[in-house]
């Protein structure tokens, strides 16, 4: 079965929500590719959480965690409440890839790479993030949310034209 | 024993509309300083990059976005997992260490947004030496500070100091809008197993310059399950990889009979994901990420591995694939293999 689109949403005005699988559930797919290209809003304070994904709307302790930014050695988080795209905060535009295995009655697994751009502009690097996560849900997930410290407590939205999408196939 | 297949393909679902579709594709060598360009790109919101290059003598493959060359660009860059270089105001963005010929293959993706700086990412195996020598990896971030302009060109750039004598860049694209079907990823092959057994081989599928190849491997019951590898059913010792495990420091294996992408044996599934650049006449290069779920649970960390290898082999493309356990276990029912290519 060829690769296909499963889901995609580009954002018309800032939002606190870059969700796919809300209103209509995504087709379960053993093989997806999912990628987001997140733009910052330049306003509210986004530096408190790193970047990272929900599945199924899932946010209890059902995520394990290993993550290296900038080619440092790896941390661990076990008994985490998301999947995490990046060691540290980002508060500027981010994209990542992540290539995710779905079989149906086990854990879900996941590889990620994520580029950070940083302060604008060529005198600054980008970061680097490869991060595996692992969420413990058994059945094939039909929903992926975005989560960069979302939340009127922050004030952070996802900037308008800011995309999400995901590929899949079986 | 031949594993039991089940569904070997299947066509005709939802998906197939709007997946990776190639957009252009240039080919040729390249002078000290010359590119190859794949230009009049549509605007599309991804761009997955592929290359490959020959040339004995030592020649680079950066990238260079819609032809500028002023100092636009910045990057980081990992090479064989040893500490990061960082580069600002760059005139190219930085896709090989250099000091290097021989075959080289990438894969990179890049998202694009007219009004935004241009973000992008690699992979990189670099064949080295020709035969037994293990080759080279590496991993990038780019930036390109440019906000007022789609992505129209992506050029394969050489920095030389000598010529590259063959190559080529192809682009894929994908973007909200698209509704096509003509997939560039076409599938070769599909296994499942329908019972447990310590193999799951490919069939023979077409010979094609590019292949991405998934494993989604299950224990049958308690067993312990790793990776080993072989292609076309070759046993010689025509194997070298290099690999780092949970972002650890490089090891290189060589006079081995055997990839073993993911060795460490245990009773947890495995996720594998490859891609190879497969022409005949050389030899055949490869960049696999690995991950294993751990003991069931949140509370067990799952591990990583990054590999790179080389088939050792300048007379046949890859038709077929061999994995094995890599040990006494056995693959369970419904574990998966998908391979992928394109010319």
């Amino acid at each position: 079965m060829a690769w296909g689109k499963n889901g995609t949403e580009t954002l018309t005005s800032a939002s606190l929500d870059l969700d796919l699988g809300v209103s209509t559930a995504l087709t379960k797919y053993k093989f997806s590719v999912y990628l987001t290209h997140v733009l910052n809003d330049g306003t509210g304070i986004n530096n408190d959480s790193a970047p990272s994904l929900i599945m199924d709307n899932v946010s209890s302790a059902s995520y394990a965690n290993r993550v290296s930014a900038n080619g440092g050695s790896d941390s661990t988080f076990a008994s985490q409440t998301k999947e995490y795209l990046s060691l540290n905060t980002i508060k500027d535009d981010f994209f990542s890839v992540v290539y995710f295995c779905a079989i149906d009655g086990e854990e879900q697994l996941m590889l990620s790479w994520t580029v950070d751009a940083k302060s604008s502009g060529a005198g600054t690097a980008p970061n680097r993030d490869e991060s595996i996560n692992k969420y413990t849900g058994t059945s094939q997930f039909e929903r992926v949310d975005n989560n960069n410290n979302r939340g009127s407590t922050y004030g952070y939205e996802y900037d308008t034209d800011s995309n999400a999408t995901i590929l899949g196939t079986d | 024993m031949a594993p039991m297949i089940m569904n070997p393909f299947r066509f005709g679902s939802a998906a197939g509309a709007g997946g990776w579709v190639e957009l252009g594709r240039t080919s040729g060598s390249r002078a000290s300083g010359a590119t190859l360009d794949v230009g009049s790109l549509p605007d599309k919101r991804y761009y997955m990059v592929l290359y490959e290059t020959q040339g004995s003598s030592t020649h680079t493959c950066d990238y260079r976005l819609n032809s500028d060359s002023g100092t636009n660009y910045a990057y980081r860059a990992s090479q064989n997992g040893t500490a990061e270089t960082t580069n600002t105001s760059t005139n190219f963005m930085f896709g090989d260490y250099g000091g290097q010929g021989g075959d080289k293959f990438a894969v990179a993706y890049f998202a694009n947004q007219n009004t935004k700086e241009k973000l992008g990412m690699s992979h990189q195996v670099r064949q080295g030496s020709t035969g037994s020598t293990a080759p080279t990896r590496a991993g990038y971030v780019h930036k390109h500070a440019q906000t007022s302009n789609p992505i129209s060109t992506i050029s394969l750039l050489n920095r030389g100091p000598n010529t590259s004598t063959s190559g080529e860049i192809v682009v894929l694209g994908w973007d909200p809008e698209d509704t096509h079907t003509d997939n560039f990823w076409e599938e070769l092959d599909s296994v499942t197993l329908e019972s447990a057994n310590a193999s799951l081989d490919s069939n023979t599928f077409s010979g094609k310059k590019y292949l991405m190849i998934q494993l989604a491997l299950i224990p049958n019951s308690t067993d312990s399950i790793g990776v080993d590898m072989q292609i076309n059913s070759d046993t010689g010792t025509n194997y070298p990889f290099r690999r780092s495990t949970n972002g650890g420091a490089d090891g290189t294996w060589t006079g081995f009979n055997e990839f073993t992408p993911y060795p460490s044996a245990g009773n947890f599934p495995i996720f594998v994901n490859m891609f190879w650049i497969n022409n005949t006449s050389n030899e055949k290069l490869g960049i696999a990420h690995s991950i294993s779920a751990n003991t069931t649970g949140s509370s067990n960390i799952p591990e990583r591995r990054e590999d790179v290898m080389k088939w050792v082999n300048t007379s046949n493309q890859i038709t077929s694939l061999q994995f094995g356990t890599n040990t006494v276990g056995q693959f369970g029912t419904g574990s998966t293999l998908k391979v992928w290519g394109s010319d």
